[in-house]
C-alpha cells in the first residue's frame, strides 16, 4: 500500500477521497484556489484603487469613473492648514514613537533575555498588555489618567502613548533575534579588550540592528494609522491624519479626504520600502 | 616566580563545585595542555584565567600581579573559542584587528600587523573576506590570528580543534605548535582529546572532577601516572587488583591464583597494601615458550580485533579471572596471527607495570 501512495502521488489520493463526499479533479481544484486568491486581493486592493483614482477626480460629487483627471484636491489639501498640520503631526509622532519603542524595546528585550528574575513571565504579559487590551479602553483610560494628573493634551502625550502601543511589537521582534544571538561573540569582544559599552556598539548592536530597524518601521506604521485610541488624545493642534479623516467624514464628503487618504497610503507603503531598501544597501556595502 | 600562577582556585555554580582547589604554575613561553573528561572543570579554569568567570575563591597571578578580580577587557589575554566566535558582520581584517583597535593602534599599524598574522596562519589576502565565506579550518586559523594579533601576555585555547574533521585536526594541530614556537607566546590549551594533549604540550595537566590529578611533562605523565584516574584516562590499559609486597628489595604485586608480577610502585604504597595494576595494551607482549618466565601471564585468546595496522587481542587469564587487552603492530610479512582459543603467554616489563594504591571505595 505504501508504494501505491508513493507512485500515485498525494493529489490523486486526495481526489479519490474527495472533500465532504465531493470528488474534484485536481485541475478544477487549482482553478478554485486561484479564483479565491484573486478575489481576496481584488477585495483588498480595489477600494484603495477607487480612492486613489477618485482623488484625481475634479468633480465634487465623484461620479465614477472620472471623465478627466486633475490635482485640484491636492492643491486644496496644501491650502488646508489643518490637514497639513495633521500630516506633519502624524509624521512627527510616528518617527518619535518608532525611535522610542526601538530604544525601550531593545533595552527591555536585553533585560528579559540576559537575566533571570522572579515574575519574568508575568512581567512579559504586562509588557504586552497594550496589545491585549482593546484600543478604545486604552484610549479612555489614558485620557482619564492624564486628565486626573492635570497633564494637558500635547504631541508629547501622543508620542508617549504611541511608544507604549508600539512597544509590544518592538519587544517581541527584538527579543526573538536576541534569543538567536550567540553570546560568546560578546565574550570574544571582551577578551579582546572591549568594555561593555564598546561590546554593545561593536558587536551586539550591529548584529541585532536588523530586528530593531524592522520593529521601528512597524511601530511607525502602527502609529501612523492608529485611530481608535488616538481620537481621545488629540486636540485641534495635535490632531493626526486618521482622526482628521474621520471627523471630515462626519461633516462632509469632500474629495479632499480621498487626496489625504492617498497621501497616507503612499507614506505607509513608502516608508517601510525606503527603510528596508536603505538597510539592504547598507548591508551590501 | 612562575609566569602564571593559579593558587587554590575554586569555582562553584550553585551546589556544583566545578573547580575544587586547583593550583598550577606555568612558566613563560610554555605550551601547557589541560586534559580531562567533559565537566572536569578545565573550561572553567580557562574562563577564570581570561576573566569571563570570577572564581569563588583562590587567586590568579600573572607575572606576580593578582588579576583575579580584573575584568576580562583589562587583561591582556587572548582566547580561541571552541566555535571560534568570529564576528560575522566584520571582515577578516576587522576581526583580526579588533584587539589592536581596542588598544588604539593606528590604522597603518593594524594593517601591517594583520598582514603579518594572516601570513603566519597561511591566509594571505583574506583581509576583505567575511567569516562565512571561509571554511571551518580557515575560520579556526583566523580565530588564532585574532587571539595573537594584539600581542597578548598569554593565549588560551578552548578545544579549538573539536569542530574540525579528523584530517584537518592533525594538520592544524602541528600548525598550532609551529605558531607557538614562532611567537613564543605562553599558551594554555584545553582539550578532552588525549592525542592532542600528549602531542602538543610542553607540560600536561590532567584534571578530573574539579581536581588537578597530575601536572608534568607529557612523557612522565604517560609513563608514570600518579593516580588511578590518570592511568586509566591516558592510553588503553587493563586494571588488575592485587596486594603489594616488598620481597628481597623488589616490588611485587600478588594477583591471586599464585601469580606475582614485578611492578613499578608509586611512593605511597606500603607492604601489604591493596594495589591497582595498570597494564598498558601496547606494553604487553605476546611471547612463546622460550621467552622470559618472570612477569608472564598465561591465557587464552577470547577475541581478536583486527584493525589493519594494529591487532588487538583480548586474552582471558583464568588464574586472575580477568581479560587483558593486548595491542600490537601487525607485521604482515612474518607473523602468523593467533586465532580464537589459542593458548598464549603475555610478558610485561616490570617498569611498565604501573602500581598504585587501590581505591577501596571502588570494587
Amino acid at each position: 500500500m505504501a508504494t501505491d501512495h508513493a507512485t500515485t502521488g498525494e493529489t490523486d489520493v486526495d481526489a479519490e477521497r474527495g472533500y465532504f463526499g465531493v470528488t474534484i479533479s485536481s485541475r478544477v481544484k487549482w482553478n478554485l484556489i486561484r479564483a479565491v486568491t484573486v478575489a481576496v486581493y481584488v477585495m483588498m486592493i480595489l477600494p484603495l484603487v477607487v480612492i486613489v483614482i477618485n482623488s484625481f477626480n475634479p468633480s465634487r460629487l465623484g461620479n465614477f469613473p472620472p471623465q478627466t483627471l486633475s490635482i485640484r484636491w491636492y492643491e486644496a489639501l496644501l491650502a488646508d492648514e489643518l490637514m497639513l498640520r495633521a500630516l506633519l503631526n502624524s509624521l512627527q509622532v510616528g518617527v518619535a514613537a518608532a525611535f522610542g519603542a526601538g530604544l525601550i524595546g531593545t533595552l527591555t528585550a536585553m533585560g528579559f533575555v540576559r537575566n533571570d528574575f522572579r515574575m519574568q513571565d508575568a512581567l512579559v504579559i504586562v509588557l504586552l498588555s497594550p496589545l491585549l487590551i482593546p484600543p478604545i479602553i486604552v484610549g479612555v483610560a489614558a485620557t482619564i489618567f492624564f486628565g486626573q494628573a492635570g497633564i494637558p493634551r500635547s504631541l508629547g502625550w501622543l508620542v508617549v502613548m504611541h511608544t507604549l502601543l508600539g512597544l509590544p511589537y518592538a519587544f517581541l521582534i527584538i527579543r526573538s533575534q536576541l534569543y538567536l544571538f550567540d553570546e560568546t561573540l560578546e565574550e570574544a569582544a571582551r577578551t579582546l579588550g572591549a568594555d561593555r559599552l564598546t561590546t554593545f556598539r561593536e558587536v551586539t548592536f550591529p548584529i541585532i540592528s536588523p530586528s530593531i530597524i524592522t520593529s521601528m518601521v512597524i511601530v511607525f506604521v502602527i502609529s501612523f494609522g492608529e485611530f481608535t485610541a488616538t481620537q481621545f488624545w488629540v486636540k485641534r493642534t495635535t490632531t493626526t491624519v486618521p482622526v482628521v479623516i474621520f471627523s471630515m467624514l462626519r461633516t462632509s464628503i469632500s474629495p479632499k479626504i480621498d487626496a489625504l487618504a492617498t497621501v497616507m497610503l503612499v507614506v505607509t507603503i513608502l516608508v517601510p520600502l525606503i527603510v528596508l531598501g536603505i538597510r539592504r544597501w547598507v548591508l551590501k556595502t | 616566580m612562575a609566569f602564571l600562577e593559579l593558587d587554590n582556585l575554586r569555582k562553584e555554580f550553585g551546589d556544583l563545585v566545578a573547580v575544587d582547589g586547583v593550583s598550577l604554575s606555568i612558566e613563560e613561553g610554555q605550551f601547557v595542555t589541560i586534559v580531562g573528561p567533559s565537566g572536569c572543570g578545565k573550561s572553567t579554569i580557562l574562563r577564570s584565567i581570561t576573566g569571563l568567570e570570577t572564581p569563588s575563591s583562590g587567586e590568579i597571578r600573572l607575572e606576580g600581579t593578582d588579576i583575579t578580580e580584573l575584568p576580562a577587557y583589562r587583561r591582556n589575554i587572548g582566547l580561541v573559542f571552541q566555535d571560534y566566535a568570529l564576528f560575522p558582520h566584520k571582515t577578516v581584517f576587522e576581526n583580526v584587528a579588533f584587539g589592536l583597535k581596542m588598544r588604539g593602534a593606528p590604522k597603518a599599524e593594524q594593517r601591517e600587523r594583520v598582514e603579518e598574522m594572516l601570513e603566519m596562519v597561511n591566509l594571505e589576502g583574506y583581509q576583505e573576506k567575511y567569516p562565512e565565506e571561509c571554511s571551518g579550518g580557515e575560520q579556526q586559523r583566523i580565530a588564532v590570528a585574532r587571539a595573537i594579533a594584539f600581542d597578548p601576555d598569554l593565549v588560551l585555547m578552548d578545544e579549538p580543534l573539536s569542530n574540525l574533521d579528523k584530517n584537518l585536526r592533525t594538520s592544524i594541530r602541528s600548525e598550532l605548535r609551529r605558531i607557538q614556537d614562532e611567537t613564543g607566546v605562553t599558551t594554555v590549551y584545553v582539550t578532552h582529546n588525549q592525542n592532542e594533549a600528549l602531542s602538543l604540550g610542553d607540560k600536561l595537566a590532567v584534571m578530573n572532577d574539579g581536581h588537578l590529578e597530575q601536572f608534568d611533562d607529557p612523557e612522565t605523565v604517560y609513563r608514570n601516572p600518579q593516580t588511578r584516574f590518570v592511568a586509566d584516562f591516558l592510553g588503553r590499559s587493563t586494571e588488575v587488583r592485587g596486594t603489594y609486597h616488598r620481597q628481597n628489595g623488589e616490588a611485587v604485586a600478588e594477583l591471586g591464583g599464585g601469580i606475582e608480577l614485578q611492578v613499578q610502585p608509586s611512593g605511597s604504597l606500603a607492604d601489604g597494601d591493596p594495589a591497582s595494576l595498570f597494564l598498558r595494551d601496547e606494553k604487553l607482549k605476546l611471547v612463546d615458550g622460550s621467552a622470559p618466565t618472570e612477569n608472564v601471564l598465561e591465557g587464552i585468546i577470547e577475541s581478536v580485533d583486527y584493525r589493519g595496522r594494529d591487532i588487538n587481542y583480548f586474552i582471558e587469564v583464568p588464574k586472575i579471572g580477568q581479560t587483558v587487552q593486548v595491542s600490537h603492530i601487525a607485521d604482515h610479512s612474518t607473523e602468523t596471527f593467533h586465532t580464537l582459543g589459542d593458548a598464549v603467554s603475555v610478558y610485561i616489563e616490570p617498569e611498565n607495570v604501573t602500581c598504585l594504591p587501590a581505591d577501596d571505595s571502588q570494587p
